[in-house]
């Protein structure tokens, strides 16, 4: 079985301006993978390459065996994609829209449609001008899902759904999963992709910096934590676990950062009263700048 | 109607399609109603026109003026080599700026093109649809002609009604398939509509002004303008040379067109 996603040494140059250099990797069939990295690192870019929407400078993609040039037609017709930010025909409904693109794709989708819009509690029968964006943007996953695709492509899909939506959406993440058809998701939020990932690149300035398993990621990642108690405590008491980089004290309160597990932290803190936890996670700059580091004294 | 981007096409533009219709249609209508009275005190006109410059005669078509006042000429100088051209070429100018450009400056290209439709169908289906309407319009200023043509005793031949408002129809897609292919081979909207909406203007002055400035006699030979004007349809018949002409370029626009969009980078 081919991989879902081949990327072989992809580079694309928007005239002098770099989009993304010298990309290597492999999806493989079944999986849910991540592609992480703040804003304009790239990701976009990557996925517009991809489909065939832009065309590499050097360097090639395949998509399920298929050649992302010359066999674009035949690779939109097994994926699934969800645009960054949708841009939709304003003056049609989502039901319009929906059958409009369903129809492109030769297929009569009415029943998945109206299955999908009830799991994530969207009214098909107003205009998308009059929509939120988070309507917009389920209307946006069910046109990905909505011919069962075997690979989905998924740039940032949480985008303004709310915490009940966006659990749905998980659950229909591990479905495809379990049907074994395969995910890529792009992501700037960390948490997001530790939860549902299996495995993950991080993308940064166009360039890939790491591919890994979820776990591994986890292990590595830098991770902030500010604990406010109601009396002092010395940092120290944070510096003996093994796993704590730093602590920073301000008045009560400590900013702790760490790698690997919270536990340790939490439970030394729970020696103390704590009055509040605030926890720094989905900063994805700042997560992985331990990472970002190694990969640039790793490179040297 | 929402089964194709041929379809959706249509759909999306059935408002300004009723009042394009509409628009021209009435101005048809009310230069055909204006007709008897102009012929029947044509002595008062003629004089008019011969007051007139050269130059702004041939704006109205035709700088003879016994030819402005017989049936078709009159009407030419109002609608088929006028006004009424102008305004179908804006149309098909609207469309052909839409059917590309316009789909990547509201970012919507990527919907169509992640469905296993190829660029090239996306550019054939459009230019069919701009084709349709400017077609469907053309027909309502022909059927309006028609059904006014022997309340005004105008006598001309229905075969010629239709001839020259398929030159119309065919003048207008030339512009409007100038902007699709701009907009294939840039995906800008701005310079598309700049430049086929100027290059409009500009063929219709250099046409008209041809009568006065002898160098521009040469450029007006390649305006669309000056074909539909020359052999006069709706007086004459059919102007196979001109068709063919018309046809032609509009074909070789498109192709460029296809050419052009599934070799570059999509605004998406």
């Amino acid at each position: 079985m081919p991989p879902a996603i081949t990327l072989n040494n992809l580079t694309k140059y928007y005239g002098p301006t770099l989009g993304v250099e010298e990309l290597s990797l492999e999806v493989n069939e079944g999986e849910i993978f991540g592609f992480l990295g703040p804003n304009g690192a790239g990701k976009s870019t990557t996925i517009s390459t991809i489909l065939d929407f832009i065309r590499p400078t050097s360097g090639r993609a395949s998509v399920l065996g298929l050649d992302s040039r010359r066999d674009s037609v035949a690779i939109h017709r097994q994926v699934g994609y969800l645009a960054g930010e949708p841009a939709m025909y304003d003056r049609m409904t989502g039901r319009e829209l929906l059958g409009y693109l369903a129809s492109l794709r030769g297929i009569d989708a009415t029943a998945e449609i109206a299955a999908l819009a009830d799991r994530l509690d969207l009214d098909l029968d107003r205009r998308i001008r009059s929509y939120s964006s988070g309507n917009r943007q389920k209307v946006g996953l069910v046109q990905a899902f909505m011919h069962r695709p075997r690979l989905l492509i998924l740039d940032e899909p949480t985008n303004g759904l709310d915490p009940i939506v966006q659990h749905e959406f998980y659950a229909m993440l591990e479905e495809v999963k379990a049907d074994g058809r395969t995910v890529f998701l792009s992501s700037h939020i960390l948490p997001e992709v530790e939860r549902i990932a299996d495995r993950a690149a991080i993308i940064r300035k166009g360039r890939l910096m790491v591919v890994a398993e979820i776990e591994q990621l986890k292990q590595r990642a830098q991770r902030r934590i500010s604990l406010t108690f109601a009396e002092p405590v010395h940092p120290a008491v944070f510096l003996s676990i093994e796993s704590v980089q730093t602590v920073e004290q301000v008045d009560r309160s400590l900013i702790v950062t760490f790698t690997g597990s919270v536990d340790p932290v939490i439970k030394t803190a729970s020696r103390h009263e704590v009055e509040t936890v605030v926890s720094h996670e989905g900063d994805l700059e700042s997560a992985f700048l331990a990472y970002y580091r190694e990969g640039g004294s790793d490179a040297a | 109607m929402l089964r194709s981007a041929y379809g959706e096409t249509i759909w999306s533009r059935r408002n300004s399609l009723l009042l394009y219709a509409i628009g021209l249609g009435l101005l048809v209508a009310i230069t055909i109603g204006v007709y008897p009275t102009v012929r029947q005190d044509s002595a008062t006109f003629t004089q008019l026109l011969e007051s007139m410059p050269q130059g702004m005669m041939s704006f109205l078509g035709s700088s003879d003026v016994a030819e402005l006042l017989s049936p078709s000429g009159f009407i030419n100088s109002r609608v088929n080599a006028s006004i009424g051209a102008v305004v179908l070429a804006v149309f098909a100018i609207s469309l052909g700026t839409a059917a590309i450009a316009g789909e990547e400056d509201r970012r919507t290209m990527d919907l169509i093109l992640a469905t296993p439709t190829p660029r090239r169908r996306v550019v054939v289906e459009r230019f069919a649809a701009m084709a349709t309407l400017v077609g469907i319009v053309a027909a309502v200023i022909a059927v309006v002609m028609a059904v006014a043509n022997p309340i005004a005793n105008l006598e001309i031949s229905i075969l010629h009604i239709v001839a020259s408002n398929f030159e119309l129809a065919l003048l207008a897609l030339v512009f409007g398939t100038l902007a699709l292919t701009i907009g294939a081979l840039t995906g800008r909207r701005g310079p598309t509509i700049g430049v086929a909406a100027g290059l409009t203007v500009a063929t219709f002055f250099i046409n008209g002004l041809a009568q006065l400035v002898s160098w521009l006699q040469g450029p007006q030979k390649l305006t669309p303008f000056y074909w539909l004007q020359r052999s006069d349809p709706l007086g004459n018949g059919l102007s196979i040379e001109d068709t063919l002409i018309m046809l032609a370029v509009i074909g070789v626009l498109l192709a460029v067109a296809v050419w052009g969009f599934e070799r570059r980078d999509i605004s998406v």
